[in-house]
């Protein structure tokens, strides 16, 4: 005879595993490491297609002509790794956790060039094309833009990125998928339109403790 | 009556020796939580970090003079395998060591250099001091170079930076096998464990080519998985999240490599992590400028304190120290004095400490007034009673 108590472990464990797919499976975070901070060294992962982003010493062959970003698949490469900057490096800014709404800037750690967009046309999608520029200026300023009702940017939770300048979305897409030199990576552009694939999330990479300001 | 007496004695005679036999059993037994330095609630997260940080201290090769350092290693590692297993630590928590060895037969069976391999990979040595358990050689993953960002003012008193580093490391279920349990991994039957095969392709009618191919059943590995790790799924790997902590010790120099052996990525394509490397990057000061062991500061005083001398202080990098200025005599525009021993901290890398300082050397700026009034002039003309210099002196001046 089946009691309730068989009916509500036979429906918890149907449902469970459903729970366990959706996005919150990563690891626990301890206290005061829950938000992005500056001065942390961060994976910027591409949320509908786990693609990372990412950038190799191979430059576009059209459009600006400077050093591609692309989009890779693969958690433990050393040249998906960016530092979190303001927008101007002020000595205190370390370690304060980004707040929604404001810009940041992403070097690229093994290079030491910052992510970049401007008018030029991506080489697939024809949208504006993002890159790894060794210059600064404000093209190289990125508007977090959180999930409403946050006020920080909280690992492992989905932002958008938008180009200060230009007043579009970072974004990748299945269907722009580059061939050799790259094989297999995305292209990495930015688009009008604010929608699925301009969501990312922080989740390998280094990440400081927040200061209580 | 007498023997009823007798035997309550012997009775209480033997409850007393059963006691005592069994704290003599706890007593003789070790102490795992000591051993690990946590308490006795700490949870799984605390035994973990706790077991990393000093299988690192008291790993052999990181101590070749200890003759106990084999002895103290296989003890913490126990510690950790007891204690780390809830099952294992509720048998201690009753009964100690013994229960614990009584409930398991294999409990002391396994190699502690295994289990520190689960954590930093490969065959548990730093150096390369066990590679011989290893017959062919390593593949490292890619080292991990990371910009430490830190002010002057931290270089000069030492800072620590707290992160916490997501990354990804071996399945702790099934410890990187990718399978549910050891039996599913099996020798492939196909290329028998040699992860090649031979395929022979015949080109033409009585001429046959042999040609050596990786095993397309097991994929080169050797190996076959008969039922894949149900929390990995058979990746080898997973997402975890640790803390460390970056020391900067006084005194530094600018892009200092802090290194931290076998902290990278563990991945199924590499035998051993990385190292992840901090490299210190010095934000410039806004009054101090460094120079090896010495401090350079620009400070500005006024014309009166340039001509009549002065005593004043200034708060060093510690925001604590109050250093002392004074000069008597008359101090010139680009005047630099020496203050000796308020430099930095001379660092030396061999023992990672600071001891004494480098030299301060103080750039002064003159403030000059504004205006000077008709009355001012004509004071400071009485007060100076200004002999006109020798034109050779100003001609020379021109000609520059």
């Amino acid at each position: 005879m089946r009691t309730p108590v068989g009916y509500v472990l036979g429906l918890w464990l149907t449902l469970a595993p459903l729970w366990t797919i959706g996005e919150s499976t990563h690891p626990t975070m301890e206290k005061g490491y829950e938000t992005v901070t500056f001065g942390s060294v961060v994976k910027l992962t591409h949320r509908p297609t786990q693609h990372k982003i990412h950038s190799e010493d191979i430059r576009y062959g059209s459009g600006s002509g400077q050093r591609s970003v692309t989009g890779l698949n693969d958690r433990t490469n050393v040249r998906s790794l960016w530092l979190v900057l303001g927008s101007a490096w002020a000595d205190g800014d370390r370690g304060q956790s980004v707040s929604c709404g404001s810009i940041v800037r992403f070097q690229h750690v093994a290079s030491g060039n910052l992510l970049h967009s401007h008018d030029h046309r991506s080489p697939l999608s024809k949208n504006n094309e993002v890159s790894a520029f060794d210059g600064q200026d404000e093209g190289d300023h990125w508007v977090v833009e959180c999930a409403k009702g946050r006020t920080e940017w909280l690992r492992e939770n989905p932002v958008y990125l938008k180009h200060q300048v230009t007043g579009q979305y970072l974004s990748a897409s299945n269907d722009y998928k580059f061939h050799e030199p790259l094989d297999g990576h995305l292209e990495i552009f930015t688009s009008k339109s604010r929608g699925e694939n301009c969501k990312w999330v922080t989740q390998e990479g280094f990440y400081l403790k927040a200061q209580s300001s | 009556m007498l023997p009823r007496r007798f035997g309550l004695l012997l009775w209480g005679a033997f409850v007393f020796c059963l006691f005592a036999s069994v704290v003599l059993v706890v007593e003789a037994g070790r102490d795992y939580y000591k051993i690990l330095n946590v308490d006795r609630q700490a949870s799984q997260a605390q035994i973990k970090r706790a077991y990393k940080q000093l299988s690192k201290q008291l790993h052999p090769d990181k101590n070749p003079n200890d003759d106990k350092a084999h002895e103290k290693f296989s003890e913490l590692t126990e510690a950790y395998k007891v204690l780390s297993d809830e099952k294992t630590r509720s048998l201690y928590d009753q009964g100690g060591e013994e229960a614990v060895k009584q409930g398991d037969q294999g409990f002391s069976g396994q190699d502690p250099f295994d289990i520190f391999a689960q954590f930093f990979g490969g065959g548990g040595g730093f150096f390369g001091g066990r590679e011989s358990r290893y017959e062919k050689e390593e593949v490292r993953g890619p080292t991990i170079h990371l910009p430490l960002q830190v002010s002057l003012a931290e270089v000069y008193v030492g800072t620590t930076l707290d992160y916490e580093v997501s990354k990804q490391i071996h399945c702790d279920k099934c410890h990187g096998s990718g399978a549910e349990n050891p039996d599913d991994v099996e020798t492939c039957d196909s290329c028998r464990g040699k992860g090649v095969k031979m395929v022979q392709q015949m080109l033409a009618p009585g001429f046959i080519q042999t040609m050596q191919t990786t095993c397309n059943v097991c994929h080169g590995t050797g190996k076959v998985i008969h039922h894949k790790c149900s929390q990995c799924g058979g990746s080898k790997v997973q997402r975890d999240n640790e803390l460390l902590a970056v020391v900067v010790t006084p005194g530094m120099p600018d892009n200092h490599a802090i290194r931290f052996e076998r902290e990278g990525d563990h991945s199924p394509d590499w035998d051993v992590p990385g190292d992840l490397v901090f490299h210190l990057k010095t934000l410039p000061h806004p009054a101090f400028t460094r120079d090896g062991h010495d401090l350079h500061l620009n400070f500005t005083i006024s014309l009166v304190q340039a001509l009549s001398g002065f005593e004043t202080t200034f708060l060093h990098l510690d925001k604590k120290t109050k250093v002392l200025l004074k000069r008597e005599s008359v101090t010139p525009p680009g005047f630099i004095q020496k203050v000796q021993g308020q430099g930095m901290p001379m660092y030396n890398p061999d023992t990672d400490s600071a001891s004494g300082h480098g030299d301060l050397f103080v750039h002064y700026t003159v403030e000059f007034p504004q205006s000077v009034t008709d009355k001012q002039k004509d004071t400071l003309k009485g007060m100076f009673s200004i002999q006109p210099k020798k034109p050779t002196v100003l001609l020379h001046h021109d000609e520059l």
